[in-house]
Formats: C-alpha cells, sequence, structure tokens
C-alpha cells in the first residue's frame, strides 16, 4: 500500500516522494496517536494518591520524556537518510517558483509532528481529567468541597498579630457582622479553593457558610456534609464518621469554639498546636512533634512504636485525597501543562529544526558545517567581548546602567545577522556566491528568532523601567511601567505576528534562493 | 537524401546484418524521436519481447515491422534546422597570476560536438566550467541561443557531467524515474520513456542495481542516460573516456553522435578528452588548450593555417634519430622530432602519405606504428 503510494508520488508530486512525507507522516502520526492514547491511559485520575501542590506535578513522566526524544531523534535520523538520497535543487533540475517554500513548508509540518509526542501526551493526559464531568458539574463538586472543606482542618483567615506603630499586637478575638468571636471560630477558617472557581463567587460561597453559622442552618451544613460524603463514596474514600456524625461533632451554635477536629486523611500525623501559641515558622523551637503536649485525645489516637509515638486523627474525611484529585481536574480546565505557550515553543522548536534541514538541502554539508563551526566561534568571541565591554562600562560608571553582557550578547548578534542580510543581498547581484553559502546557513537558523530576539532585548531594558519600594509590611512593591505592561501583553502575539512573518518572508527568500544558486560558484 | 533517411538506411543495413544491439538502439533513437506514448508503448514491448526471445527467427521481422512504423510516423514530422546554440567570444577566466584561461572564441551549433583537447591543467575543465555557468568569466561573453528564466533555469538547461561523479543513493530505476518527473514528464510516459533511455544505453540489466555495484563504465552511461532525461540544450563532458575501457570508450563516443545528431532533438556537445584519436573521429570540432590558450584544428586562424600545409607523421623505429634524419632528408624532411619513444616527422606540403611510405619501403626503415597527424590536434602538443 505504502509503496504504490510512494510510487503514485515518485511519477505525480516528485517533491513529495523525495521528502518521503506520506511514510513519515504517518509514522510521526501513528507514534503521536500512541502518545495520546498512553497519555489518555495515563491521565486516568487516582483517588488514591496525595500530591504536594507545591511540586512539578506528574503530568509528565521523566520516561515519557525520555521515550520521545529517542523516538524523535530515530524517526529524524532515519528520515533524514532517506530524504537527502536525492536532491533536485543541488542538481540544478527544473523548479517552479515556489518549489523551494512547498518545500521548507513540508519539512516544517513533519518537524511540528515529528516534536508534538510530549505534548500529545500532555495533552490527551488533561483531555482525560476534562471529561470526567461537564464543566459545570465539576464546579459544582468543587464548591461541595470547598464548602466543607471549612469543617476540617485547616488554616485560619485571620491573624492573631496585628502591627500598631511597628509593634505585634497579640489578639485573641474577631469581629464579626457585628458579633465577638474568638480566633480559633469556625467563622474564621478559611476555604479551601480551585482554580476553576470563580474568585467573586469563592467570597460569596464563603459568606453563605458564615451566614448559614450565624443564622444556624444546621440542615444546610448537614446537606453540604451528605453531599460530600456521597462524592467519598462514590470515590470508594474511606471516613471515619457520617454525616451526621459530622455535624455533631463540628457543630457549636452560636458561636463555634467548640468542635472537634476533622483530620484530612486517616494517615496524616497531628502535630500540637495551640492557637495562643507564638508561631514563628523560622523558629527551630516551634517545630516540634507530637510529644504529647497539646494533642487532645478526645479527638487523636496515639501509636506507639518502638521509635516514635505518633498521633493520628480520630475523625477524619479523605479530603487530601479528593483535593488533590479534584484539582488535578479543575487544572486540567485552567492551567493545563498542553497550554498556548508549550505549543509555541514546540513549533518555534520545530522551525528551528526545519531550517537546520532546509538550508542542509539549499547549500551544501559542507558551508553547512563551516557555518556552524564558524557561527560557534563567533558566538564565542561575542559573549567574551560583550562580557568584557559590559564589565568595563560597569567600572568605570557609577550609574546604574540598563545594560548587561546578555542584552549586548544578543544585540551584537542582531547586528550581525542584519550585516549578513545586506552581505546577502550584495552577493545576489554579484557574478559569484563565494562565501555566500555558509553565509545563507547561518541567515536561515537565525533570521526565525531576530524579532523575539530584538523583543526580548526591548522587554528587559523595559523590565529596568519598572520602579520598587519597600511598603509598610516590609514587602516589595513593584510598580510595572506602562510600556514594559504593554510588551508582556503583546508577548504572545508577537509570537505568533513572527510565525506569520517567518511564513511571509520564507516564500520570498526561498526565491531569492533559487536566484542565488544560479550563480557562478567562483 | 536527408540526415533521418540515411539513419533509417543505417538502421534497416544492420537488421539486415543481424546486428540487432545496435538495431534496437536506433529504434529506441527513433522512438524518443515521435515523442508518441503509443510509439514508447511499442518500443517497450519489443524491448519484453526481445528480452524473452533473444534467439528467435522472428527478431529480425519484429525490428523491421516497427522501424517501418517509426519511420512512416517521423517522415511526416518536420526536421530541426540546426541552429547555433552557444557563442563564446574572448572569454577568459583569471585564477591567479600563474594561470589564465583564453581568449577563447567558440560557437557550438546544434547536432555538432567539440572536443576539447589538452594536457592536463591547461584550462579544459575550466573551460566547461564557464560554459555552464559553474565559473564566472573574468571577461569575454557567453551568449545562449535559448529562452530561459534566470540563470537557475540557465543552469538546468546546461548539462555539466563533472569528471568525479556524485553518488546516485537509491536504486538506479528509481532515480532516473524522479529525474523524469522533476523535468515534467507525465506520469503515463515516465516509465516507458525511463525504460527506452535505460535500454538505449544498454542498462536493463542493471536498473535494480545500487551505484556502488556498478563499474566506471555503467556509472558513466548512468549519467548519460540521466543527462538524456533531462532534456538538455548544450551537454557539457568532462572527461567521458577516462576509467573506460577501448571498447566502452567507442560505445559511448557513438551514443553522443546519436545522441548530438538526431534529426528532431538535437543536442550540442562539448566534451573533454585525453583520448585524441577517438575525439577527433567523433568530434565536428577539436579544440587544443595549451596552458590555457586556444588552437583550433579546423581554424581559418593564419598562423594554424601554415601548419596545416605541412605533413607530419608520427611513427615508431629502432634506428636512431641520426640515421633516420639522413634518410628521410632526402624526402622533404623540415623537421624530426624523437618525443618518448616515437618519432614526429615534419615534412613539406607537397609530400604525401604513399610517398612517405615509398621512402620506407626503399630504404628498408623497420617501423612498428605509424600514423598521419597532419590534420590531429597531436600534432600540438609536439609544437
Amino acid at each position: 500500500m505504502l509503496k504504490k503510494i510512494q510510487n503514485y508520488l515518485l511519477l505525480n508530486h516528485p517533491l513529495l516522494w523525495n521528502i518521503k512525507f506520506v511514510p513519515v507522516f504517518i509514522i510521526t502520526v501513528l507514534i503521536n496517536i500512541l502518545f495520546f492514547i498512553s497519555g489518555y491511559v495515563d491521565g486516568k485520575i487516582d483517588y488514591t494518591k496525595t500530591v504536594d501542590s507545591y511540586r512539578f506535578n506528574d503530568t509528565m513522566p521523566e520516561s515519557v520524556v525520555f521515550l520521545a526524544i529517542i523516538l524523535s531523534s530515530i524517526v529524524l535520523i532515519l528520515w533524514i537518510v532517506f530524504y537527502i538520497r536525492n536532491n533536485a535543487f543541488k542538481t540544478f533540475y527544473p523548479k517552479k517558483k515556489a518549489s523551494l517554500f512547498k518545500e521548507w513548508i513540508l519539512i516544517l509540518i513533519l518537524c511540528i509532528i515529528n516534536c508534538s509526542y510530549i505534548v500529545s501526551f500532555m495533552y490527551a493526559y488533561e483531555l482525560r481529567a476534562r471529561n470526567y464531568y461537564e464543566k459545570e458539574e465539576l464546579i459544582r463538586r468543587l464548591d461541595v468541597i470547598s464548602k466543607a472543606s471549612i469543617f476540617i482542618d485547616g488554616g485560619y483567615e485571620r491573624s492573631q498579630d496585628t502591627i500598631i506603630k511597628d509593634k505585634k499586637i497579640r489578639r485573641k478575638n474577631f469581629i464579626y457582622d457585628g458579633k465577638t468571636y474568638q480566633f480559633g471560630s469556625l467563622l474564621n477558617k478559611t476555604m479551601e479553593t480551585f482554580s476553576l472557581q470563580e474568585r467573586a463567587k469563592d467570597s460569596i460561597t464563603l459568606r453563605k457558610i458564615r451566614r448559614w453559622l450565624i443564622n444556624n442552618k444546621k440542615d444546610s451544613v448537614c446537606k453540604t456534609f451528605k453531599e460530600y460524603m456521597g462524592l467519598l463514596k462514590e470515590h470508594s474514600l474511606q471516613s471515619s464518621i457520617n454525616s451526621e456524625q459530622w455535624l455533631e461533632l463540628v457543630y457549636n451554635y452560636p458561636n463555634f469554639n467548640n468542635y472537634m477536629i476533622i483530620g484530612n486523611d486517616s494517615r496524616n500525623p497531628v502535630y500540637a498546636y495551640d492557637l495562643d501559641r507564638n508561631y514563628d515558622e523560622y523558629s527551630e523551637e516551634s517545630v516540634y512533634y507530637g510529644n504529647g503536649k497539646g494533642i487532645d485525645l478526645t479527638m487523636n489516637i496515639r501509636k506507639i512504636t518502638e521509635e516514635d509515638t505518633t498521633y493520628f486523627p480520630k475523625y477524619y474525611v479523605s479530603n487530601d485525597k479528593l483535593k488533590t484529585a479534584y484539582g488535578a481536574m479543575s487544572k486540567a480546565w485552567t492551567n493545563p501543562d498542553a497550554n498556548a505557550a508549550v505549543w509555541a515553543g514546540v513549533i518555534y522548536f520545530a522551525i528551528g529544526m526545519s531550517m537546520l534541514l532546509f538550508s542542509f538541502r539549499v547549500t551544501s554539508g559542507k558551508s553547512w558545517l563551516i557555518a556552524g563551526i564558524a557561527g560557534g566561534i563567533v558566538v564565542i568571541i561575542t559573549s567574551l567581548l560583550s562580557i568584557i565591554i559590559t564589565k568595563v562600562i560597569h567600572r568605570n560608571t557609577d550609574y546604574n546602567l540598563i545594560i548587561n553582557n546578555e542584552h549586548l550578547f544578543l544585540a551584537i548578534w542582531v547586528v550581525i545577522v542584519l550585516v549578513l542580510l545586506a552581505y546577502y543581498f550584495i552577493t545576489l547581484r554579484k557574478k559569484a556566491k563565494s562565501k555566500s553559502a555558509i553565509v545563507l546557513n547561518i541567515l536561515i537558523w537565525l533570521l526565525p528568532f531576530l524579532l523575539p530576539v530584538s523583543y526580548f532585548i526591548v522587554y528587559d531594558y523595559a523590565d529596568s523601567l519598572n520602579t520598587s519600594y519597600r511598603n509598610v509590611h516590609d514587602e516589595y512593591i513593584t510598580v510595572e511601567h506602562p510600556f514594559y505592561t504593554w510588551l508582556s501583553e503583546y508577548l504572545g502575539i508577537m509570537l505568533f505576528i513572527n510565525l506569520i512573518l517567518i511564513i511571509v518572508y520564507m516564500y520570498f527568500f526561498t526565491i531569492m534562493i533559487k536566484k542565488w544558486k544560479g550563480i557562478a560558484e567562483a | 537524401m536527408t540526415d533521418f533517411q540515411k539513419s533509417f538506411e543505417e538502421a534497416q543495413s544492420l537488421i539486415k546484418f543481424e546486428d540487432y544491439t545496435l538495431a534496437t538502439k536506433r529504434i529506441i533513437d527513433f522512438t524518443l524521436d515521435t515523442q508518441e506514448i503509443s510509439y514508447y508503448r511499442k518500443a517497450n514491448a519489443l524491448l519484453n519481447w526481445l528480452d524473452a526471445n533473444e534467439n528467435s527467427a522472428e527478431i529480425s521481422k519484429k525490428l523491421n515491422s516497427l522501424l517501418t512504423e517509426l519511420y512512416e510516423a517521423l517522415s511526416a514530422k518536420k526536421v530541426k534546422s540546426k541552429e547555433k546554440i552557444l557563442s563564446a567570444s574572448q572569454l577568459s577566466k583569471k585564477y591567479s597570476a600563474s594561470f589564465a584561461l583564453g581568449p577563447i572564441d567558440l560557437d557550438l551549433y546544434e547536432g555538432d560536438i567539440i572536443g576539447l583537447v589538452g594536457e592536463n591543467g591547461n584550462g579544459k575543465t575550466t573551460l566547461l566550467r564557464l560554459l555552464c555557468g559553474e565559473l564566472y568569466a573574468t571577461s569575454g561573453n557567453i551568449d545562449y541561443n535559448f529562452a530561459y528564466d534566470d540563470t537557475y533555469d540557465l543552469r538546468t538547461k546546461l548539462v555539466y557531467i563533472p569528471q568525479r561523479n556524485d553518488t546516485w543513493q537509491g536504486s538506479m530505476y528509481e532515480n532516473l524515474v524522479f529525474i523524469a518527473a522533476s523535468y515534467g514528464y507525465s506520469p503515463q510516459e515516465n516509465n516507458l520513456i525511463v525504460e527506452l533511455i535505460i535500454a538505449r544505453l544498454g542498462l536493463r540489466k542493471f536498473r535494480l542495481h545500487k551505484w556502488k555495484d556498478l563499474s566506471s563504465g555503467y556509472k558513466m552511461r548512468f549519467e548519460l542516460a540521466r543527462m538524456l532525461l533531462r532534456k538538455p540544450r548544450v551537454l557539457l563532458i568532462d572527461e567521458p573516456l577516462a576509467n573506460l575501457d577501448i571498447l566502452a570508450q567507442q560505445t559511448v563516443l557513438e551514443d553522443f553522435r546519436a545522441i548530438a545528431k538526431s534529426p528532431f532533438r538535437p543536442v550540442g556537445i562539448i566534451l573533454s578528452s585525453q583520448q585524441l584519436y577517438e575525439v577527433e573521429k567523433t568530434s565536428d570540432q577539436v579544440v587544443f588548450l595549451k596552458q590555457g590558450k586556444q588552437k583550433n584544428l579546423h581554424s581559418k586562424d593564419s598562423h594554424d593555417e601554415i601548419q596545416e600545409k605541412h605533413f607530419v607523421i608520427e611513427f615508431d623505429s629502432e634506428w636512431s634519430q641520426a640515421k633516420l634524419n639522413n634518410i628521410l632528408k632526402d624526402a622533404g624532411l623540415i623537421n624530426l622530432q624523437f618525443n618518448g619513444g616515437t618519432y614526429i616527422a615534419t615534412f613539406k606540403s607537397s609530400v604525401t602519405m604513399n610517398e612517405f611510405m615509398g621512402t620506407v619501403i626503399k630504404n628498408n626503415i623497420p617501423l612498428s606504428y605509424m600514423r598521419n597527424i597532419s590534420n590531429s590536434t597531436r600534432r600540438f602538443f609536439v609544437s
């Protein structure tokens, strides 16, 4: 079948045959499908896991990255071996005006597909998470977890410490809705939120719960507990209490001070804490483990082993696991790893690769290699030069310079590319190509990145226009310069416009390359 | 009698004398001249039949039948007049202070073969590279008498085969089909025409071979097959006879002649070679290059005319130069040079070959080799 297709292409579309477009397309698409399926399978939500939210999540196992890189490299090498067998351009076979442009576009398409394995995996992984529930249903479930989280072990909203005239004042109460409550009251509890929930709605939900408590709407709270328990049951998660017991343990109208702490997991150790304790996270003193002091045994279980004594919550619901699972679903909607930035990265990487291949095709292996080595040497020289220049400038001036060696280095390269471009245009009018094949290689490689690099230099310059100051809470506050804000907002658009620009200029550039090819060698 | 009729009668006599290999080549040439798929099909069918019936008594009949059909088809076709296709005037290329080529003046007509001869390092390859656009001329002009869009397009029409060819990757057949497709042959005619050209160059058995499995001679023939598919206006070949045995040389040169002299698709060929006599036999004009300077064999240049009036003989003899000089002096000898085992004797223009041979017989001069080089560039090598 494939042979038949290739034979058809050989007779009818020699360019497609030469590029081996169909076999490489089929192979790379198949690999993408395999990665997609693997991602979808691996993306199954595991309700038995709890993940530290600060750690990079496991959307992308290392083995998948490794496999993707290996497969991508193998496909690339095999493709190149077959692709370089024939080169119509090098041997001056007739070429239409847009033929080279078509060839580059086809190379680019294959490069993009061959670089997408990881993203296919990531996309499917998150697609699975999004496919569990309709968005509205997921939000409803997240709201249940959020509401219930107020009645589970967690943080408090208001700080006991207030700074008045640079002095820390310790307070024991706070006023809510005209009534005084202790800091440990349920009315001061924070609520777990998820990214998919709207920020404004979060405050409304929290206020709603507090209104239930103030107005003694025990039934509403109980209903929430029942819904929450329903979620636990649905996902076969454990709890040591039922909704009625839960209500009994935590509901203590009107002050909600005396309540049992409901643990997030049966296996989470309990550490002693006291709301009156002068807590300092940086003081070693305050980090103490369950030595029994301050541990309330009416709501905790002591477990003694040969090495240690550990305390676990007596009453618990598997909230950590539920939170992890639903957090992953929420993130898959709001902040997926397979996002536009990742796609932009893949496309730009593929463009770089396609340019390397294309320049090899239209020039020669020798000039390609010389361009690489010469480029490398110039990189070393220019980086040294930029370091030396910036050091000298810094030493000789007191002025806080915006220039640093990375910017100078990039700026020098922008100038080099522009000079090489001018040289190339001059060569087009000359009788001999001389060294222009080497220049052409470098231009093909670097031109796509001219605009983003220039943007980056200006962006970093704009960053220096931002001002920052230390506020009364001893925090750094940065005030963005409007120009910086503008550039930040248009970063994505710039990258997109640059893509279009690359495609447009490549059309004209490839026509010029064909013209250049006709020039005598020497 | 037109060239076409002459070729037709030659093909008929080849069949008559059972030289079927050459007759088949002529038939393929005629088939390609028709530029019609129906004849391509017929010729391919015949080739397949010939493969299966190598010793059949029917061969002559089958060949004659297709030849007659082709003759009828081509008789109605207009023979192409042979135009000047390339003209170089005062062409020169300066590499360094030590070597400069030119000035060269050259006219190439469709159907003509120009042979470039000269010692190594005298500018033959440089001239070919200048003519194909690979090098630019320091001064002078090259006019190509055909339409082209740009220099790339021009270079697609000037096919240059360098002495060292690039290695072909993949099967030979697939490569040729790719070339045919790139040159715009329709999918219907592509395989047919590739098969014909493969057969024309005697490569049927080798079409699925790899490059590394081929001898130098067959590599050159595959290059020629590629060249034929490229429909060149001008064909420039550097040392095509190098590394070929004498039989292969004759076959390749015969192929060049047939390709160049096609009545309907004539091609201008310029080739360089060290094989003086073979090239002289095949070429319409021979250009001798010595240290970058041009000397034409059939030139109207006054200096060369004087040279041409002499009668020059190259021979081998065991006798000493002095002894020979004494004897030949009386036979009108102007000059006798001993050049590495071979004598070059220059006589007055009135001396003839028969008179020289008479002197040899009369004086019983022992000769192992003799050649009249009065009209050969060989004399430039010694002058």
